[in-house]
């Protein structure tokens, strides 16, 4: 509050005595200051000496001081504790937020989005005995290759191509030959290789010949011997072509190989399947299996399964490992019978379940499967289910859409599992089974069994069962891997899943960024931040990664990057709404602000008024005397 | 086992036959025995004294320790998960209804001991992990375990709803954390996952007599999980985990003898069997059992009863009770036949024994269904056997401050057996356990606690040997108590008192159903020198039998105490809105008429208001006017008739001023508890906002006062030259408040002018903290201003209040005056006439009334016949 102190005790004398208040006329009211009589600065001193501590004077009096200007303590608005605790006041309100690298976050959407993801492919296609022209086999493979590429897909890859014309005793290289085929000495595979029918051997020769650690996709065209085209463990292919054949013919084909097998790995759409990629959010899948007896009163059955995931599991998931972090685990159940009925038939003398009836298979009240503590919250977990049947639907058949009996006896859910029904042996027969005896499954059931499963997942992972690819221009056979998948599979994931990982990480981050920046009263913890940031890095490591060609480890960081994207959206006190919600505040000050409100409205309402009619009066009274005059 | 697992003896696996694969297998099944994973189904059924039966099921899984814990044959996938994920020690989790009844249903046999469990959740788990780890993964297990039996564990999340007790409770270490839920209802959604942690669940076996509605309308029925992790042998091995699942229910059966109106029917027990109690039968065993077992259980008083009957009838009772056709002896009838019978071993305690009736399960089947039934044929009596002492809790005083919880121990008479056995028995002494956790808002005063021994008050110290205590930190921990009392064996009572505070919680704190009260868990007491076990003689097979085996185990004998319900102050949970919305509601009221206070143009609202009621002004108000202006002793001129009106519209103004003043007041009080004399300046600076402009006449404030007055006073001039005839009232605007007061009082007071003037100085003085523009704390000398007091508050009575109805104007009148007539003046002047001036300003004569003046209005004034003429020249020269 400032006082004028001028004003101060001995006007009252002049109250007290009209004569002087007679003299203190409109003329002199309107000059606001007055200096103050000696007597009056006296008295100001004195005042000035009794005033306790608490109120400070902001400037020094000077001796002939016209006004003082005094700040005391006791308003609640202006006083300087007040304001000094401001500060304090804000920062009590004051809400925390971590910093959070909002423009990186926009500047990996936008890089994302903008230029594709380019993984660098090399391509070598060696022919043996064919003609001598190898720039001219490179221009048409490589307009084979643009016209088969679709360019819809978020990834695509950006690939070189070199020629190799081998003549036995030298080579003819197309110009542009990358510096991975410089590697391949002339005259190592000959047409005598590939007469041999065993394909297993013809592999491994060319895994010898090209070298396991190269980052190249060799096909190899032979001409001379019986016609093949298959597809090796490895990453090379081979195709054995008729003496007489033309080369067009076999440039299609490798063309096609490159394009539909070695990028898209076969199948149709590549990327169709991308969001269906069985892996969970933290890069982690957990693959359950489940040994269900429908009814033990019948038998029972029991597995060894530890020396199943010994023998047949963990080289798979060693392989698999750059793509997802798998553990598995698993359970027999008892008492679980399926939730829909077969029927009898007896040309097969066996019950027969339909296609039409396997979306009630899997009867979700008994067959306890889920409960998985081990799995962290955001892994994916796949069941894989043997059923099996008791003695009232044994033999269990099930029966393909076509009215064909399945091969595999098993079926998949995407994005849940597969299930197997596997029928005892003593079924049929009537034999005297004693019921409560624990039987074990024999392990060379168990193994199909197994084998079926591990194809059940190349399917959940997209990938085709069967061991040929049909194309266009003609079959390949596609060699099985002991570990279930191949190396040139296996890349397809990793790519899949790195360019997937990367989307998605960038979609959170994107949509955490934008939330953030919605809700200023959020309070951002100091570990969301670091989340950020560290799925920042490992995003753009993954980036780097993909465009140097390292896939495994691009797909190993990405779906790090992803994990803690993921981690800092769900971050639980992002979940808790711990903004102050508006409601709230409209609620506690409304019975304040209205009737203010209210006040302030009707008092300028007034003063409008007021105003209107004195200024009414105003123009009235100032057209009469401008009129006489 | 390791040497097939290499890939050579694999091959070889691979080649030969199927069937020396499966005998292979089975081979290595058998060669690692005591490697399999097992389960147990028992079932025990035991007649209690006041007509009910106790039933209570054991189902024990056993995982032995393997080096690959993930894959698992029988045990449950999730508890095995969990104690590797948990590190869980040993783990125990139990969902109650009812209350054991201890009285009646005895207290020393270890099914009360280890299976009567306080009502709602209890959880205590042991963790093999250092100590700072124990809180998170105790948390994290709260979370896991309320998932998966769908009870709200994970309220135990929170410190304060669990403790870790030091060495009172039995399995006590540093590394267990107890909690427990008083209030959490049970139900079917809680036994459904606990069935499903059983390989049959409840589709065979002895589980298929869990019929739902039966169970839950048992008087009692407590369901438990009970986990060990056995030590493994070797590193990186998984630990073997022992499951044990019980479920312990009270069913009062339906005695179908009441039909029979006897008259000594009433006395007989009631006759049961399974499908009377549940409704249903067991059809066969669960094939994945190893053994399946019920037994029927007749305790110590009630063999000894019998024994008394059969004295009465036949000599050689003893034999009758064990011989093979026991099933159809005199006393009772059993519907099946029993395929073995122990007797228990004699203990020192007790001469009677008990004996336990073996019923093979696995001898039925669907179409033999087992149905166990007892029928009574005479009526017996008997009573269980109890624990040393009888604890029972309450609560104490009234009110919503403070009260006292007792624990009471009554002696049950029925021990001196036990007491017996200690020869000497002057220094024998009852050792009793207690532990108590009380929730903070119970604000246990420790130093409180008293002890009474058969009614007579004892010194703390010779009664408790050791207690342990951490009090209760407000929302963080809850306090815990852990005593040992050392009583004498004679005691026939003892009793602990200790007093309490009610603490008050924070709003978001009180359970939705605030008004119910809080729980108090029940407090554990337990006699660690007494060991409920019951050893049978009989064959090894009964080693098999883990229901057998616990009961042969040696477990201290414990009981709980009721759960007791504290009322706390349950506050209006409306009350912050109702506040926030009072208090601001006083704040706006306060700032309207502040706002309004200072908008305000008083003189020239009223003006207006004086100009309507002129208009339409009847007698009746104009004589008031002149009867309250003949009050005041002087006269009114008619253009300042003050309309009684006025004072009857504003004294909603008068009563808004009022409530300012007021609160004006009351900060004057609050600045004076801190401020001294000087500060009278500031004071007057609030005087100066609540009065506005009531202080006009004090020109030299009014330059001070801002802007916006001083563009007041241009308006004022605007005004004033525009309404000629209302101008004479310019001067009560400074007093106006003053003046209406004064009005009001006068009308109010009395009738006499003296009284009005006294009248207006109480007014005055009541309003002095707003009204006095000249604080009495502002004269600087002190002494001086005790002279000067007196006089300056008669001066101002004198100076403000008779001022508009003086004829001679003062100053102020004056200047309005000559301001607003400059013209009359000037035209005067222009004719050298300036003296005559204050004649037409006495007669209120302006520029318009002088324009229409004629000679003789002149001659009237008293201007001479010079001036006169002048004047009438220059108007017609001008007109």
């Amino acid at each position: 509050m400032i006082i004028a102190f001028h004003e101060s005790t001995p006007l009252v004398d002049n109250l007290s005595n009209p004569l002087r208040a007679d003299k203190i006329s409109p003329t002199r009211a309107n000059d606001a200051i007055r200096l103050p009589t000696s007597a009056e600065q006296k008295k100001v001193q004195k005042l000035l000496q009794q005033w306790p501590k608490s109120l400070k004077l902001t400037t020094p009096i000077p001796p002939n001081c016209r006004t003082v200007v005094v700040k005391q303590h006791f308003d609640p608005i202006l006083n300087p504790t007040s304001i000094r605790s401001f500060p304090f006041l804000w920062k009590s309100v004051d809400i925390y937020r971590s910093p959070l690298p909002f423009r990186e976050i926009d500047s990996l959407s936008t890089q994302l989005r903008s230029d594709n993801l380019l993984f660098p492919l090399h391509f070598h296609a060696i022919f043996v005995g064919f003609g001598p022209d190898p720039d001219q086999l490179h221009r048409s493979i490589l307009s084979e290759i643009t016209k088969l590429t679709s360019e819809n897909s978020k990834c695509s890859s950006n690939y070189t191509l070199s020629v190799t014309l081998d003549l036995g005793s030298r080579c003819l290289r197309s110009p542009t030959s990358s510096p991975h085929s410089s590697s391949y000495r002339c005259g190592s595979i000959t047409a005598t290789d590939f007469v041999q029918n065993d394909d297993v051997a013809v592999d491994e020769r060319l895994a010898s010949v090209f070298g396991r650690k190269t980052k190249e996709y060799s096909v190899a065209v032979v001409k001379g011997g019986s016609e093949r085209a298959v597809v090796g463990k490895h990453r090379h292919a081979w195709m054995v072509v008729d003496d007489g054949s033309e080369v067009e013919a076999a440039v299609v084909k490798v063309a096609e190989l490159l394009v539909k097998v070695f990028i898209n790995g076969g199948r149709d759409e590549g990327s169709i399947r991308n969001e269906f990629m069985p892996v969970g959010a933290d890069g982690k899948i957990v693959l359950s299996f489940n040994l269900l007896n429908a009814d033990p009163l019948d038998w029972v059955y029991d597995w060894d399964f530890e020396k199943i995931d010994d023998a047949l599991l963990a080289p798979m998931i060693e392989a698999l490992g750059p793509v997802a972090n798998i553990s598995v685990e698993s359970q027999v159940l008892y008492h679980t019978p399926k939730a829909s009925f077969s029927y009898w038939n007896q040309k097969l003398e066996s019950y027969v379940f339909s296609t039409r009836d396997l979306p009630f298979f899997v009867n979700s009240n008994e067959w306890h499967l889920d409960t998985s503590i081990a799995a962290g919250g955001r892994s994916k977990i796949l069941q894989f289910a043997v059923y099996v049947p008791s003695a009232k639907e044994c033999p269990l058949l099930l029966q393909l859409p076509n009215g064909v009996m399945s091969k595999t006896n098993g079926f998949t859910s995407p994005m849940w599992g597969g299930v197997i029904v596997w029928n005892p042996q003593g079924c049929l027969k009537d034999s005297e089974f004693e019921p409560s005896a624990k039987n074990i499954i024999p392990m060379q059931d168990l193994e199909n069994m197994f084998e079926v499963f591990i194809g059940q997942l190349r399917q959940l992972f997209g990938f085709k069962s069967a061991n040929v690819y049909a194309g266009a221009s003609g079959d390949w056979n596609l060699l099985p891997s002991e570990r279930g998948f191949t190396e040139w599979e296996l890349e397809v994931l990793s790519r899949q899943q790195a360019c997937f990982n990367l989307h998605s990480c960038a979609t959170t981050l994107g949509s955490l960024s934008r939330l953030v920046q919605s809700l200023p009263r959020m309070i951002i913890m100091d570990e969301i931040g670091k989340q950020v940031k560290f799925s920042l890095e490992a995003a753009k490591l993954a980036l780097s990664n993909a465009s140097s060609g390292v896939y495994e480890s691009s797909a190993a960081s990405s779906s790090q990057a992803r994990s803690l994207a993921e981690d800092a959206f769900f971050h639980p006190s992002i979940m808790s709404v711990s903004y102050y919600s508006f409601e709230h505040c409209f609620a506690v000050y409304s019975p304040f602000f209205l009737p203010v409100s209210m006040h302030v409205v009707l008092a300028a309402l007034r003063e409008l008024r007021r105003y209107k009619q004195e200024k009414a009066k105003y123009l009235v009274w100032k057209a009469k005397a401008n009129t006489p005059s | 086992m390791a040497l097939l697992r290499r890939p050579p003896l694999m091959l070889i696996l691979v080649v030969t036959s199927q069937f020396l694969q499966l005998w292979i297998a089975f081979g290595s099944v058998n060669e690692e025995g005591q490697r399999q994973e097992e389960f147990y189904e028992e079932l025990l059924l035991k007649p209690l004294p006041d007509r009910k039966v106790l039933t209570h099921f054991h189902f024990q899984s056993s995982a032995p320790p393997t080096s690959n814990g993930r894959h698992h044959h029988l045990f449950p996938k999730a508890i095995s998960q969990l104690v590797q994920k948990f590190r869980v020690k040993e783990m125990e989790l139990s969902f109650t209804q009812g209350r054991w009844n201890y009285e009646s249903w005895g207290g020393f046999d270890s099914i009360p001991s280890s299976n009567a469990k306080p009502p709602g959740v209890e959880l205590w788990a042991v963790f093999d992990v250092p100590q700072h780890l124990i809180d998170s993964l105790w948390k994290n297990l709260t979370h896991t375990l309320s998932g998966l039996f769908c009870a709200s564990i994970n309220f135990l999340e929170s410190s304060t709803a669990y403790s870790a007790p030091e060495w009172s409770f039995p399995p006590a270490s540093g590394n267990l954390r107890y909690g427990t839920l008083p209030r959490e209802a049970v139900c079917t959604e809680n036994l459904t996952p606990w069935l499903k942690l059983l390989p049959c669940r409840d589709k065979a076996g002895i589980s298929m007599l869990l019929d739902r509605p039966s169970i839950y309308r048992g008087f009692y029925h407590s369901q438990r999980l009970h986990l060990t992790s056995t030590e493994s042998g070797s590193e990186g091995m998984d630990p073997g985990i022992i499951l044990e699942q019980t479920l312990t229910v009270v069913l009062q059966p339906n005695s179908q003898r009441a039909s029979l109106a006897h008259a000594s029917e009433k006395h007989f027990q009631p006759s049961w069997s399974l499908s009377s109690i549940f409704g249903k039968q067991v059809s066969g065993k669960c094939v994945l059992a190893e053994t399946s077992n019920v037994y029927l259980l007749l305790d110590r008083g009630l063999v000894a009863e019998l024994k008394q009957l059969h004295k009465e009838n036949e000599k050689s009772a003893e034999k009758v009770l064990i011989s093979e056709n026991f099933w159809t002896n005199p006393c009772f009838e059993l519907s099946a036949k029993p395929d073995m019978i122990f007797i228990e071993e004699s203990s020192l305690l007790s001469k009677n024994s008990s004996v336990l009736y073996k019923f093979e399960v696995e001898k039925y089947s669907e179409f033999e269904p087992f149905d166990l039934g007892l029928t009574w044929k005479i009526p017996v009596v008997w009573l269980c056997q109890q624990a040393p002492l009888h604890a029972s809790r309450f609560l104490m005083g009234s009110g919503n401050e403070r009260g006292a919880i007792a624990i009471s121990l009554k002696s049950t008479q029925l021990s001196e057996g036990f007491m017996g056995a200690n020869s000497d028995y002057e220094r024998c002494e009852l050792r009793v356990d207690v532990f108590q956790v009380v929730p903070w808002y119970v604000k246990v005063y420790f130093h409180s606690l008293q002890v009474f021994v058969d009614q007579q008050p004892k010194a703390v110290s010779d009664i408790i040997e050791k207690i342990h205590v951490s009090p209760s930190k407000d929302k963080v921990s809850p306090g815990v108590m852990e005593l040992v009392l050392k009583l004498p064996c004679s005691v026939s009572s003892a009793a602990l008192t200790i007093e309490f505070d009610k603490g008050f919680l924070h709003i978001d704190e009180y359970p939705p159903d605030a008004n119910q009260g809080f729980d108090i868990p029940s407090a554990i007491v337990s006699f660690p020198n007494f060991h409920a076990s019951m050893v049978f003689l009989g064959n090894d097979s009964l080693n098999k039998s883990p229901l057998l085996s616990k009961f042969k185990e040696k477990s201290r004998v414990m009981s709980y105490t009721e759960v007791l319900l504290v009322p706390l102050t349950t506050p209006d949970f409306s009350m912050p809105y109702n506040v926030i919305t009072i208090t601001c509601t006083v704040f706006a009221l306060y700032f309207g008429s502040l706002l309004n206070a200072l908008r305000r143009r008083v003189a020239e609202e009223e003006r207006f208001l004086k100009d309507k009621a002129a208009k339409k002004t009847g007698r009746l108000p104009l004589l008031l006017s002149k009867l309250s202006a003949k009050l005041r002793g002087r006269c009114l001129e008619p253009t300042h008739s003050a309309p009684a009106s006025l004072s009857f519209i504003n004294s909603q103004l008068v009563l808004k001023v009022i409530l300012v003043a007021g609160l004006a007041v009351r900060v004057k009080v609050r600045i004076e508890m801190y401020a001294d004399q000087v500060e009278g300046a500031g004071k007057r600076s609030v005087k100066e906002r609540l009065n506005g402009n009531s202080f006009h006449n004090s020109i030299p404030r009014r330059q001070t006062t801002g802007k916006r007055q001083r563009q007041d006073e241009k308006w004022e001039h605007d005004l004033y030259h525009d309404d000629v005839p209302q101008v004479s009232n310019r001067t009560t605007d400074a007093r106006d408040l003053r003046l209406k007061l004064q009005r009001k009082s006068l009308q109010q007071v009395s009738q006499s002018g003296r009284g009005a003037l006294s009248g207006v100085r109480d007014l005055r003085e009541k309003l002095s903290g707003t009204m006095n523009p000249w604080p009495v704390n502002a004269d600087p000398p002190k002494l001086k201003s005790d002279v000067t007091k007196p006089t300056r508050r008669s001066v101002a009575v004198e100076t403000s209040e008779p001022e508009p109805q003086k004829a001679a104007t003062t100053a102020a009148k004056k200047k309005a005056q000559q301001k607003a007539d400059a013209s009359v003046e000037g035209f005067l002047q222009s004719l050298g006439l300036e003296k005559y001036a204050i004649t037409f300003q006495v007669e209120e004569v302006d520029m318009t009334a002088l324009v229409h003046m004629t000679d003789d209005d002149l001659k009237a004034l008293g201007i001479p016949m010079g001036p006169r003429k002048k004047i009438i020249l220059a108007l017609e020269s001008r007109g």
